[in-house]
């Protein structure tokens, strides 16, 4: 069956506002920039549970791997492109200043080599790489960074991801391999927004083409370039002679081929179409590693939530029982993420216990409580409906596994406390499309970071106020007091007073129970043992340049 | 009866025989009917057959090969699947029989006026009627279900628009036989009255062309059904019905293939049960 | 010959307008503002303008369909939001593929259904022919999809044959990919051609024709192959015809199971990406093929059965 790539929720409409509020002693902030740059630096060795696949012996040059992805890499159009698959491919073909690194809390550099900040933190100067090129032969420059970033940051299309550039004032070129950028506000978060995607170098003035016409056939500084892109089919990816990576790629080329169905991605594994497959359903893991392959089960910033939507419209779609945090805690009890970690995720993921997730930086574990029937019926009692004898609309879709399985244990777990849950089955984009206009009771989603920064998401998941762009995730929840500490967080240097911004912020959110917090689940990615050196970075990236086929 | 009428009896023009106690040898029919029985009372003996609740979740034995006490295993939630498979039973036989009803009268009446009327009503129905024959079956009901979102009504509105056009078909052909038999004019030669005619004389053989044709139709409409459900534009959940559990089952085939299997034998089994019935049908009372 | 080709077009021009009101007001039956209600998540208020421009939904119903016909005529199919790209462009490498099944398909089934009918109406009554007519009667219960599944699990987990799902690279990838997915087409077009050949055959062994042949001691093996089969051509041309709309129709869930980039699988992931453009021009392609095979068949009648008078 298809599986759409169940894409996240367009990014919010409005950009999340840095906000000028507690000032910072200089001195924590120097200390601040100090300890990031530390973290930065030593991004690679701390391999926090990520496996890689057959990293030993000696690589060799050449081959042709073949990937199944779950979708057709569709758009590689940085201001408006959402689906996971052509992002990835993407990250062969254009590189960002800095990368994530393999942890998923750091990042590392890349295309620059170091970077200062100025002592009122609102200038970064960074030092670029030399000796780099773009695909066909042009020596990347400060103006081609230029023009890529200011690119996404001046975007028109007021729904892409330009916000993650919004606090960004100005970008220039000092000099050919320098760049200075200031922003509006001191803006921890800036490192990790250069990592992204969007923030790709391209060439200056797209090397003559328009926007449209380059995106439709991109260039960057990456490992690989495009070689033939039939949309819908298979996307391929051949050897960049100019990469500046000595040595690398070591494989001649990359197949990127839209394979929707489980099953046959499986075969695809076994029938040696395919080495590597994405999205190894639950179920199938043992049955694939008893074939004799490999499924790596790489540690994900993924983290599964149900919504519950506050929004009063004073019509008939009201809901207002989820206004009460009584109920919404009687409702968080009543669910059980352990048996949906055992049942969804066949024991592969695990309950969630924060609203963030545990390959996160900043993570505090232990602040939800859950499985308890008593005491979700001791909620109930105390709240406006102590006898429940109300119903909910969740709205879910069949073409999601996953969410459409969560959605019928919820509404069996929800019958004992007298709530009833109406199931809604609609297509994917119907459900986001009435989640986005709030008509809604519940439904089911999940998030998986863009950045390795915790902001965007918790900004998107939890801030009620305008300026977190998209109501607290459509449900219209706000507590001020959760969007201060937001806020704050985003402008705060010091590493410690931001973890301890971040556990406040995740006590508070596990404790007013927005939203359920279901499950963490590892990405599952099924390989033949001719692959070597593969892995997948928590925000779900690989470096096919490390990848190495043996014959 | 009055002269014009045992004239125009259909025992005295047509050469179709009669329906008697002949059918009772018809192996055929019986063997269809015999099956449709097995098939009605096991979905509606469920509860005694399939003691389980077909929705009760059992979130720590999922995907359980089958045993004692469930007879098939269980699904992805833990739920009985023999249980799941005679409550869905229901769903799909109630919607496959009462669906082509209204195409079944819709069809009729169009292909009456049609064929009665000819001139241009007939060319104006027959371009509409070629018109929607030119759509592939489900690429029409998937279009129609999608637009109109997910859910029974939207499903009996798109095989109505759709399954109309052979019922029109044959209606229209007796019709048009009829007139050329030249019948109709000799009955209104002696008085009688045009509905009455319709009525009378066309209905019988109409109405068992058209059972026979029903039969297949409704095989044809379980499965578009049972291919919704798959798709995901069916039935709610988490009402059990055999196209969801297909489309989970695909899930699963390489690790538990029951799930995928077995509702759509059930689908064969009920389709060879009306295609025996139509073909009996068919043996009785259709042209020789 | 030409006459009658020329009075067929002539016939097809209402059906045709027919169909592209009903592809044109599949856009309509969607409730609410269509525009924003199918762009759905990609809704940027750039967007439902563009949208709302392109099709002048604006303006009244008659208008916007002579503009709709106007751009097809010009060859004009819309464009993927989803993909970025010209819909013909997606048609141009997605119908090489269902095509390509389909006539693999048919030869399968024909290759199937022959030997099987043959036998059948040869041993006629007997125990073989009891068995091969229940064939047709499972045959018309299984839904297309689900001989996919089964196909799947002989070949694909229990024997590891063939290359199940995905299209491949090459064109030989490309024609071992479509073999399991042409079995399960044929599978659905076997019992039918059965079924109708069997019938024709019977008609033929017992028909006077046959009795004088064989009186004059030709060989009945001899009789069937050249005229027997040659006379079950043309009711076989028909009902394939006849059926075509549904065999099609079925070729769109088997695409999505085998995972082949076809057409069926271009309408799908329309539908549940909701690119309207790509929906209605691929149910636009859809109709045309029907109808244009359906001439084609008319046309192949014609030529093969001289009984046949054209025009008449």
């Amino acid at each position: 069956m298809r599986h759409p790539t169940y894409r996240r929720a367009a990014p919010p409409a409005s950009g999340a506002n840095p906000r000028l509020s507690d000032p910072l002693a200089r001195l924590s902030g120097v200390l601040g920039i100090l300890l990031l740059a530390a973290l930065a630096a030593c991004g690679n060795s701390a391999a926090a549970g990520s496996s890689s696949a057959g990293s030993s012996g000696t690589p060799q040059k050449g081959g042709n791997l073949v990937v199944d992805t779950l979708t057709p890499v569709s758009d590689f159009d940085v201001w408006e492109t959402s689906d996971n698959e052509s992002i990835w491919a993407y990250d062969q073909i254009g590189q960002t200043l800095f990368e994530n690194g393999s942890d998923g809390k750091s990042v590392t550099p890349l295309l620059a080599t170091s970077y200062s900040l100025s002592a009122d933190q609102l200038t970064w100067t960074f030092q670029l790489r030399q000796g780099v090129r773009f695909s066909n032969g042009t020596p990347m420059t400060s103006a081609d960074v230029v023009f890529s970033i200011e690119q996404e940051a001046n975007q028109t299309n007021d729904t892409g991801w330009g916000y993650l550039d919004a606090a960004i004032k100005s970008v220039t070129a000092t000099g050919p391999s320098t760049v200075q950028i200031t922003t509006t506000t001191p803006w921890a978060p800036l490192l990790a927004d250069l990592a992204f995607f969007g923030n790709a170098i391209v060439p200056n003035n797209y090397g003559g083409e328009t926007h449209a016409q380059f995106y439709q056939n991109p260039i960057g500084t990456g490992p690989f370039m495009i070689s033939q892109w039939v949309k819908g089919q298979y996307l391929k990816l051949v050897r960049n002679p100019n990469y500046w990576q000595a040595g690398k790629p070591y494989l001649d080329s990359v197949t990127f081929q839209a394979v929707a169905d489980d099953n046959t991605r499986v075969l695809q594994l076994r029938g040696a179409q395919a080495q590597i497959i994405e999205d190894v359903p639950f179920g199938s893991i043992a049955s694939v590693r008893s074939a004799g392959y490999d499924v790596g089960l790489f540690p994900s910033t993924r983290i599964d939530y149900v919504t519950m939507n506050e929004y009063n419209s004073g019509g008939a779609d009201t809901n207002q029982w989820f206004t009460d945090p009584h109920v919404r805690a009687a409702i968080s009890y009543a669910i059980d993420t352990q048996a949906i970690a055992q049942a969804v995720f066949f024991g592969y993921g695990q309950p969630a216990n924060s609203p963030l997730m545990p390959s996160v930086e900043y993570y505090a574990p232990g602040q939800v409580d859950c499985c308890d029937l008593t005491k979700a019926r001791q909620q109930l009692a105390e709240s406006t409906y102590p006898n429940g004898g109300f119903s909910i609309d969740f709205i879910t879709t069949e073409q999601d596994q996953v969410q459409y399985k969560i959605a019928q244990i919820v509404k069996a777990d929800l019958a004992p406390l007298n709530i009833t849950v109406n199931l809604r089955l609609l297509d994917p984009s119907t459900v986001t499309a009435q989640e986005q206009s709030f008509h809604f009771g519940m439904r089911e989603t999940y998030w998986t970071m863009d950045i390795i920064d915790p902001d965007e998401y918790l900004s998107f998941v939890l801030d009620g106020s305008p300026a977190g762009g998209a109501y607290a995730n459509f449900t219209h929840f706000d507590d001020p007091t959760l969007d201060s500490l937001i806020a704050e967080a985003e402008t705060t240097f010091n590493s410690t007073s931001r973890a301890a911004l971040y556990a406040a912020i995740q006590q508070r959110a596990a404790a007013d129970a927005p939203i359920i917090w279901i499950g963490y689940s590892p990405y599952r990615y099924g390989y033949s043992s001719k692959v070597h050196g593969y892995s997948v970075y928590p925000e779900g990236n690989t470096h096919f340049e490390d990848v190495w086929l043996s014959s | 009866m009055s002269l014009p009428e045992i004239v125009l009896s259909p025992l005295a023009v047509t050469t179709r025989r009669r329906p008697g106690v002949r059918w009772l040898r018809n192996k055929t029919l019986l063997a269809g009917l015999a099956l449709l029985l097995v098939i009605v009372l096991a979905v509606l003996l469920a509860p005694v057959l399939a003691p389980h609740d077909p929705n009760q979740q059992d979130l720590f034995h999922v995907l359980a090969p089958p045993s004692a006490t469930h007879p098939l295993g269980t699904d992805d939630l833990g739920r009985d699947v023999w249980a799941r498979l005679l409550y869905g039973g229901r769903i799909d036989l109630l919607i496959g029989v009462t669906a082509v009803i209204a195409p079944f009268i819709l069809g009729s009446a169009l292909g009456l006026l049609a064929g009665y009327l000819g001139g241009w009503v007939d060319a104006v129905i027959m371009r509409v009627l070629e018109v929607v024959v030119a759509f592939p079956f489900y690429v029409l009901i998937i279009a129609v279900v999608f637009a109109l979102g997910a859910g029974v009504s939207s499903i009996f509105i798109a095989i109505t628009a759709v399954g109309w056009v052979s019922y029109c078909r044959i209606v229209r052909g007796e019709v048009l036989v009829a007139k050329r038999l030249g019948y109709v004019e000799a009955a209104r030669a002696a008085g009688l009255s045009t509905p009455r005619i319709l009525v009378r004389h066309l209905t019988p053989n109409v109405l068992t062309q058209g059972l026979i044709y029903a039969m297949s139709d409704i095989v044809l409409t379980i499965l578009a059904v049972v291919t919704l459900g798959f798709l995901g534009l069916g039935v709610q959940p988490p009402t059990a019905e055999w196209g969801s559990m297909l489309q989970s089952g695909y899930e699963y085939l390489a690790t538990d293939p029951i799930l995928g299997t077995v509702p759509g034998i059930a689908v064969v089994i009920t389709g060879l049960a009306l295609s025996l019935i139509g073909d009996g049908l068919a043996a009785e009372f259709g042209k020789p | 010959m030409a006459r009658y080709l020329v009075r067929r077009l002539l016939q097809l021009i209402p059906v045709l307008i027919g169909i592209t009101i009903v592809v044109f007001l599949l856009l309509h039956l969607v409730p609410g503002d269509p525009a924003r209600t199918l762009l759905g998540v990609r809704a940027t208020p750039a967007r439902v303008a563009a949208l709302d421009r392109e099709w002048g939904l604006d303006k009244p119903l008659p208008v916007q369909y002579v503009d709709y016909v106007g751009r097809l005529l010009q060859g004009n199919l819309g464009s993927s939001i989803y993909y970025q790209a010209p819909v013909t462009q997606l048609l141009g490498t997605a119908l090489p593929v269902t095509l390509g099944m389909l006539a693999m398909g048919t030869v399968f089934g024909i290759v199937i259904a022959v030997p099987l009918a043959v036998l059948a109406a040869t041993r006629a009554g007997r125990p073989a022919d009891q068995l091969i007519r229940i064939i047709p009667l499972l045959g018309l219960g299984m839904p297309p999809f689900w001989v996919g599944f089964i196909l799947l699990i002989i070949f694909g987990l229990t024997l590891s044959l063939l290359p199940v799902g995905g299209y491949g690279v090459t064109f030989p990838q490309h024609l071992v990919s479509l073999v399991l997915p042409a079995l399960t087409v044929a599978a659905v077009m076997a019992p039918i051609l059965i079924r109708s050949m069997r019938a024709s055959l019977i008609e033929v062994l017992r028909s006077d024709f046959m009795t004088a042949a064989r009186a004059k001691g030709i060989s009945r093996w001899r009789i069937l192959v050249r005229h027997g089969l040659r006379n079950t051509l043309i009711p076989t041309v028909s009902v394939l015809a006849v059926n075509l709309g549904y065999l099609l129709g079925g070729t769109v869930i088997v695409e999505n199971v085998f995972g082949l980039p076809g057409v069926g699988h271009l309408l799908l992931s329309g539908i549940f990406d909701r690119d309207f453009d790509v929906v209605q021009s691929v149910t636009l392609i859809y109709a045309l093929l029907v109808v244009i095979i359906n001439l084609a068949a008319d046309l192949a009648y014609a030529r093969l059965d001289p009984r046949v008078v054209l025009g008449s």
